[in-house]
């Protein structure tokens, strides 16, 4: 009689553990879901120089899921119209994107720039794409706040 | 002896259990993804396509949904006008609503006053039909989608 509440104790302990090996680790955070500019940074020499703020209507979102991305841009007082897809893979500091097509303006980058590298400051609900001179240094950001 | 056996059975069937409950549901499919526009249908009829066009090579046109959220984009080369817009949608098992927040100048001008457009959705694992209907319900036109992930 006494084997049988260890058994039991045994029984509910493996349950319970298994519960916890199903539940994903989330070490690492993840890029999947919708995101919206807040602003853009310019840096020099390591620092935040200036801020620029959306205006006049301007909106910029971003989707990653499962390897594709796809950004568009409502800017009423720009002429041009600006918006990409393609693929991305991303480590905890770097984000890499490949487009694959975009607006005229971007087809036009595309012809030096076929991969967009970006130092990657990732959180929760927060993300910065840093671009990086020859020299590894910050030179301009663009910072989203996640929307979904 | 027995109860024991039995108390081992009955802790190897309940550590299984916890697989099955924990695997998702996958009758319904889900809009969630990416998908890349495959032909467009007409409907003379209002019922039954009446001819297919296909995409034309290197016509792009891509669509993301994810969570709430929609966003697509169109890519026509040489064309100097663009297309993509942004949003929120909603589905049943056979209608698809879009409400866009932006979209591109071009398409600002052939929208509707709310931005919202109301379809009927044929929706399988990895292809989706748009529906366009008039006001009667009768068929129009369909924009044919496949999942690329």
């Amino acid at each position: 009689m006494k084997k049988t509440p260890k058994l039991v104790f045994l029984m509910l302990l493996l349950v319970f553990a298994t519960a916890l090996t199903s539940s994903k680790p989330q070490t690492t955070n993840s890029l999947e879901g919708t995101w919206e500019l807040i602003n853009r940074y310019n840096w020099i020499d390591g620092n935040v120089a200036d801020t620029i703020s959306n205006t006049n209507g301007y909106r910029q979102i971003k989707i990653y899921s499962k390897g594709k991305v796809m950004w568009t841009r409502f800017s009423p007082d720009d002429p041009n119209e600006w918006f990409g897809y393609g693929s991305y893979t991303h480590t905890q500091n770097n984000l890499e994107e490949r487009l694959e097509y975009g607006s005229k303006m971007m087809m036009g980058i595309q012809d030096t720039i076929k991969v967009f590298k970006f130092e990657l400051q990732l959180d929760k609900e927060n993300y910065s794409q840093i671009t990086l001179d020859g020299n590894g240094k910050r030179t301009f950001s663009e910072n989203y706040k996640r929307i979904d | 002896m027995k109860k024991i056996l039995a108390l081992v059975f009955l802790m190897l069937f309940l550590v299984s259990a916890t697989k099955f409950v924990s695997s998702e549901p996958t009758y319904h499919p889900s809009i969630e993804g990416t998908w890349e526009l495959v032909s467009h249908y007409n409907y003379s009829d209002g019922v039954h396509p009446s001819d297919t066009l296909l995409a034309v090579d290197n016509y792009r046109q891509i669509k993301m949904y994810y969570n709430g959220k929609v966003m697509w984009t169109r890519y026509v080369p040489n064309d100097s006008v663009e297309w993509f817009g942004y949003g929120s949608y909603e589905t049943t098992d056979s209608t698809l609503t879009e409400r866009l927040e932006y979209m591109s100048a071009s398409m600002r001008k052939a929208a509707n006053e709310n931005m919202e457009w109301h379809m009927e959705l044929k929706l399988e694992n990895n292809r989706y039909s748009q529906i366009f209907t008039d006001e009667d319900g009768k068929r129009i036109n369909s924009e044919n989608y496949k999942r690329i992930d």
